[in-house]
């Protein structure tokens, strides 16, 4: 019975295809074509854990770049194991205000767009902190952190939203740090692990030179 | 065999859609969400792109498509000609009338500047309206042309399968971490003040082990299953109410408004008249 109806089905459906204008034909080609190239080739860019060869990579990255560009991987492969807030303080009038909360400080409350702003900020910093903060001689080495992208931008991100939305100068220095709150291992409860890393302050003659 | 399954699938396509509701909704739906994530923003607009925006600018090759994507990174003094423009654009391609495919075009391309500019303020659901955006530029439900009919099919293969593939690699990039497959994921994302509530910190849900990990793996199953169990009938309706509870989830639990919206708005586009 289904047999039948499919061949009727296809008898008619090679009807119509005999009948059908070269126009449609051809605009079926070229739509199902493009189609077809473009969702490969996004996909191939989406999946930068494919080993592939480099020619591949480079088609896909230069038809998926700008525009058709994606990234699948939130919350992957891992979830941050701990909680971040960006603090900062700056340097007036001969004395370092009280650290403050950037967002907050600003007047935006924890649900506000800007603290998911500077949690996204703060994740790339935090990577960086991960990847190159060490300890030599038992002193902190900053260097490779503070040359990053990642760090300037968040240097960045706290200068120009204090100065946009407070009524005080930054002063002669502004100094960055960030809060750290580590998240319990399931099962294992332990009062909570905090930490804070504070990053050499900032001098804003040297920005106003620059 | 060739010669009728391409018969087969050219006569299709040239079919008016069987879910012209649900297409006519799914379009509306994909450009308001680009209204509303643009007004969510009005506050903090001038912060974001303005000439005086907290981001730090940076650059991408030279090429003329990434300098068209880039127009507002390079130049902020022209964010109120591509702000307001891309709020009213937006509302207009809701609309279905001739030429709106214009304001579509206009829509998604301002959304691309939009986006470059204040990449930190979005995450990965502005790049699926993105997509999805440029899927429906030229849909329109009411056509009588076979040619019109021939865009909406493949508006509607492009758009099921996009959301397919951001379900299937969503889940792969888990598989590839540790915490997905030790099914602590949920904890941890719960315990994070970011993703979480004050409420549900303090309900003691996060130390309900078997939930915490059933939850943790029910996630994983369903967006690795997404692709195949979407397309089996008895089982589409039962796939979308896990998957609206899902993201109705994450939108009051974890405050992702944005992302929880755009998954449902894609969820449209899978209904089908009985």
């Amino acid at each position: 019975m289904i047999g039948e109806r499919y061949l009727k089905d296809l008898r008619l459906c090679l009807w119509c295809y005999k009948k059908m204008k070269p126009l449609h034909k051809i605009l079926i080609a070229v739509l199902s074509s493009w189609l077809v190239i473009h969702l490969a080739l996004t996909t191939i860019y989406a999946t930068d854990f494919l080993v592939l060869p480099r020619p591949v990579r480079a088609v896909s990255q230069g038809y998926t770049v700008p525009f058709f560009h994606q990234s699948w991987t939130m919350f992957a492969p891992e979830v941050p194991e701990y909680d971040s807030q960006m603090m900062y303080r700056y340097y007036a009038s001969n004395k370092w205000s009280d650290w403050l909360d950037v967002s907050e400080a600003n007047g935006f409350h924890k649900r506000h767009r800007m603290e998911y702003v500077e949690q996204n900020i703060l994740s790339g910093l935090s990577r960086q902190i991960a990847d190159n903060f060490y300890y030599k001689d038992e002193k902190p080495v900053f260097d490779d952190v503070m040359r990053s992208f990642d760090y300037n931008k968040s240097l960045y991100y706290v200068i120009l939203l204090h100065q946009s939305r407070s009524q005080t100068s930054l002063g002669d220095s502004v100094q960055i740090a960030v809060n750290f709150t580590f998240t319990n291992v399931p099962g294992v409860m332990t009062s909570e692990r905090t930490g804070r890393l504070e990053f050499p302050p900032y001098s804003m003659q040297t920005a106003s030179k620059q | 065999m060739i010669e009728k399954s391409l018969s087969y699938y050219t006569s299709w396509l040239q079919n008016p859609v069987d879910r012209w509701g649900a297409l006519r909704f799914f379009s509306i739906g994909v450009y308001l969400w680009f209204f509303f994530s643009a007004i969510a923003v009005w506050d903090i607009r001038e912060l974001l792109w303005g000439p005086g925006s907290i981001f730090m600018r940076f650059s991408g090759d030279s090429s003329p498509s990434t300098n068209i994507a880039y127009a507002l990174v390079y130049r902020l003094s022209i964010f109120p000609f591509v702000y307001y423009p891309h709020l009213i654009f937006a509302l207009l391609s809701a609309f279905q009338f001739k030429g709106v495919f214009i304001f579509r075009f206009l829509t998604w391309l301002s959304g691309v500047l939009l986006f470059y500019a204040g990449v930190n303020a979005f995450n990965s659901s502005y790049l699926l309206m993105l997509l999805l955006a440029f899927y429906c530029i030229p849909v329109n439900t009411s056509t009588p042309n076979i040619s019109g009919h021939i865009f909406n099919r493949i508006a509607v293969i492009a758009a099921t399968v996009q959301i397919c593939i951001v379900y299937f690699l969503s889940g792969l990039y888990k598989l590839s971490g540790e915490m997905w497959v030790n099914g602590d994921a949920i904890y941890y994302t719960l315990e994070m003040e970011r993703f979480s509530r004050e409420w549900v910190k303090n309900s003691g849900i996060t130390s309900l082990s078997f939930l915490m990990k059933g939850a943790n793996y029910l996630i994983l199953a369903y967006q690795l299953l997404f692709p195949i169990i979407i397309w089996i009938k008895k089982w589409r309706i039962p796939v979308l109410i896990v998957g609206t509870a899902f993201h109705l989830i994450t939108m009051l639990v974890m405050n992702l408004w944005d992302f929880g919206f755009a998954m449902l708005i894609g969820y449209i586009i899978f209904f089908r008249k009985k």
